[in-house]
This record gives structure tokens, C-alpha cells and sequence, in this order.
């Protein structure tokens, strides 16, 4: 078969895949607030809220002078973080993580909407990666 | 060949952007999630997952073991439990505000550039109709011999479309948040129309900017068109009227899918999680804007 034509196909089914997925919109609540760049933080989990209308994790971070901050950051409702693959046990107060999240577009604020999660043994605990519209609106 | 291959170009994309493309990927918009599971969280043995826990690759397997497609139905039996993304409004062609709609669509603006700081959901207000049906949580058709009783699991609450042959209320003592609904069968189509509703509510979050949404007064109208076209899918229209806001009547048409392997779950406002919610996530962000 033609080298183009079967890059044509894989091209129109990737599309349709992108466009397929992305058409709903997933919170309840405006998520402008939350910036572009994505942050990676490394902390201990000291809450883990497993709570509508967003399940949201609490977790301290040393900063290079050992003061500790507190960050919170929110994802969707728990039936969607179900869909993803979290449950009311994916994390307990105490575990080590890693966040790769998108902080508050204002300077020194400690909120951030969350794209993944990681324990220190490397078990990925939720990931919207591949999620399009992951901090739209 | 050649041909053959065009074909399939053009199928594919013709099925991204065809109702039954939409209507089978839609529901699941949340997008591929890399951690999302192949297995169904259920509360246990016998019980089902709820509708909005259930991703694509669940939904897709579900089909299969329902064996949804070519499956029997009675297009007079909308029963079932119905897609987990409602049926969003047509945001794109919202119709032109009358100048009264245009300054209650303005009063809905937040008071800060970002968060949606005006909507009553944030405390728990109830969202009423047409919202509770176009938000994304999944409900539920349960025919009666003299009504259609129409579950949501947002706010896990119900409406009575009555089908006894009564008319709708001229002056209902009470707007209601769901308003008063009356149905009928015409041929295959379940026509529902519905008056009443308590204007306090938005007909829907703006989606194009969601600091804003939707008003109406209490002279809205909704006239719904139901069709089951086959076991798995049901057509929906829903034309919202009320002549106080827009210059002509608001139309939204989609599919919904039906989800053999979910049962309705339970999702209140609790005032509690949403004030706390509100404390750290969304009045942080207001305080430092």
C-alpha cells in the first residue's frame, strides 16, 4: 500500500481520536484561575480529600531552606477520579509524592489544579496527561 | 485500492464529527487518562458502577457483554439509565439576547475575572431544569403508567413528567425548580413540555466563559423530543422559549447512550464539602486576585 496513504489513514484516526475526546467539558467550577506552566513538586501527603464537589490532596514541601509549605491542590469529583482509576484509598497521610500540577496564576499562591500523581515507589496514583482540556475553563 | 482507501478516510473522519461518533465518545469526554482502569469499581458483588465512573474502555466492554448492539427494544420504553454528560446546551448558537435578557446575562457576571463566584451550585443551590438534565452526571427514565419519572444523580433528585392527560398549570401557586412537565407519545417521539420554572435558577453555565451563565424568568418554556432509535441510543431535543430573554427559541439536539452497566449512585451538594471546598480552593484564588 502507498507510504502516504497509510500515513493519510493513521493521520485521519489519531484525529478522530483527538477530536472524539475532547469534547466535554469536565468540572464544576471555572479552572481559569489555575496558570499554563506545569510545576513538579516532591512532598508528604497531609490530606487526602476524597470529597465532591473536587477530590483534593493537602501535601507539605520543603523549600531549599527546609521552611516547609503547604500546597492544595484539586481535581475533578470523586465519580470522575473513580473513572480514572482513584479510589477513597489511592492515598493516606504520610505517603511521599511526587505532583505535577498547574499552580494559581497569582505569584505566591499555593494552589494548583493537579495533572498527576506519583508515589515514591513509583505507582502512578492518577495521570490526565493525554487529558486535552485538563485546565480549560 | 485506491478507492477503498479513500473511503475509509472519509468514514473516519465522517464518524468524528457524526452524532453516533459524538454520541459514543461524548459521554466519555474526559479524555484518555492514562490510569483509567479496565475493571469497573462497583460497591461489590451485584452492584453496578455509577454513571459517571464508568470510562471508555469500561463503556465499550460494557456494550459488548450487554450485547447493546442490534439488542431488541420497544421504542415506547425510554427506561434505563442514560449517558453520564446529560446533553450540554448548543453554546454556539445561543440566539440573540433581548435587551432585558442582555442585562440579566450581565448581572450573571462574577465579581472576579476567573471563577464563576455568582453561581448558586458553588452553595449548593439547587441547579433546576433545563441544568440539572444538561449537566454531566447521569439520570434515569423510569416509566409509569401515568408518568415518567426522570432521576438525576446530580443532587439525586427526580421530576414527574405526567402522562395522565393533564395540562400544564396557567398559574401555578409555586415556580418550581424543575418546573411542572407534561408528556405525550407522538408515534415514537416522547414529546415532554414544561412551564414553571423558579427563575432564580440559570438555564446553564456559560461553557464558552464560565463566569457568566444562562438566565430566565419564569415565562420559560421547554418543549423536549425524546426518540429511542435503537436499545443503546436515545435522541434528545430540547428547545428552551422565553421570550423576556431571547429573540427566538434556543434548540439543542444530541444523542444520548444508554449505560447497561451503570446504576445511579448518589451525588447530594453537601454544603459542608462545597464551604470547604470553597475555602481553600476557590476563596484563596479570589483573595489573591
Amino acid at each position: 500500500m502507498n507510504t502516504r496513504l497509510v500515513f493519510a489513514i493513521q493521520a485521519c484516526m489519531l484525529l478522530s481520536v483527538f477530536f472524539m475526546s475532547g469534547n466535554a467539558v469536565l468540572a464544576h467550577h471555572s479552572r481559569a484561575h489555575y496558570g499554563q506552566e506545569e510545576m513538579a513538586s516532591k512532598g508528604i501527603v497531609a490530606e487526602y480529600k476524597w470529597r465532591n464537589p473536587h477530590v483534593f490532596v493537602v501535601w507539605d514541601v520543603k523549600d531549599q531552606t527546609g521552611k516547609t509549605i503547604q500546597w492544595v491542590g484539586e481535581m475533578a469529583s470523586v465519580t470522575s477520579m473513580i473513572a480514572d482509576g482513584m479510589t477513597k484509598d489511592s492515598l493516606k497521610p504520610g505517603d511521599e509524592i511526587t505532583v505535577l500540577s498547574f499552580p494559581s496564576k497569582v505569584a505566591g499562591s499555593t494552589e494548583a489544579l493537579i495533572k498527576k500523581i506519583t508515589k515514591a515507589d513509583g505507582t502512578v496514583v492518577v495521570d490526565n496527561s493525554r487529558v486535552p482540556n485538563l485546565r480549560q475553563p | 485500492m485506491r478507492n477503498r482507501i479513500i473511503v475509509m478516510i472519509v468514514a473516519s473522519v465522517g464518524l468524528t464529527f457524526s452524532p453516533v461518533g459524538l454520541a459514543q465518545e461524548r459521554p466519555f469526554g474526559r479524555g484518555a487518562s492514562e490510569t483509567r482502569p479496565a475493571q469497573e469499581l462497583t460497591p461489590g458483588p451485584g452492584w453496578k458502577t455509577c454513571p459517571r465512573c464508568t470510562n471508555d474502555k469500561q463503556f465499550k466492554a460494557a456494550y459488548e457483554t450487554y450485547k447493546v448492539e442490534g439488542h431488541s427494544f420497544d421504542p415506547h420504553d425510554i427506561s434505563g439509565v442514560w449517558g453520564n454528560n446529560g446533553l450540554e446546551l448548543d453554546v454556539k448558537n445561543v440566539p440573540a439576547f433581548t435587551p432585558m435578557g442582555e442585562r440579566m446575562f450581565e448581572e450573571t457576571r462574577s465579581e472576579i475575572p476567573t471563577t464563576n463566584s455568582k453561581d448558586g451550585m458553588l452553595i449548593c443551590d439547587p441547579l433546576g431544569y433545563p441544568r440539572w438534565f444538561a449537566y454531566n452526571y447521569g439520570f434515569q427514565f423510569v416509566v409509569l403508567p401515568d408518568r415518567v419519572l426522570q432521576f438525576f444523580e446530580f443532587g439525586h433528585t427526580w421530576r414527574d413528567i405526567w402522562t395522565d392527560g393533564r395540562a400544564l398549570p396557567a398559574d401555578p401557586p409555586q415556580q418550581r425548580w424543575l418546573g411542572y412537565a407534561v408528556g405525550r407519545w407522538e408515534g415514537d417521539t416522547f414529546v415532554v413540555e414544561g412551564s414553571g420554572y423558579d427563575d432564580r435558577s440559570w438555564i446553564s453555565e456559560d461553557r464558552r466563559n464560565r463566569i457568566r451563565g444562562f438566565p430566565h424568568t419564569d415565562e420559560m418554556r421547554i418543549l423536549e423530543r425524546y426518540r429511542r432509535t435503537s436499545y443503546g441510543t436515545l435522541e434528545a431535543e430540547l428547545t428552551i422559549t422565553d421570550p423576556k430573554v431571547f429573540t427566538k427559541p434556543w434548540t439543542t439536539k444530541g444523542t444520548v447512550q444508554l449505560l447497561p452497566n451503570a446504576e445511579l449512585w448518589e451525588y447530594f451538594c453537601v454544603p459542608s464539602e462545597s464551604e470547604e471546598y470553597n475555602k481553600r480552593l476557590i476563596d484563596a484564588a479570589k483573595r489573591k486576585e
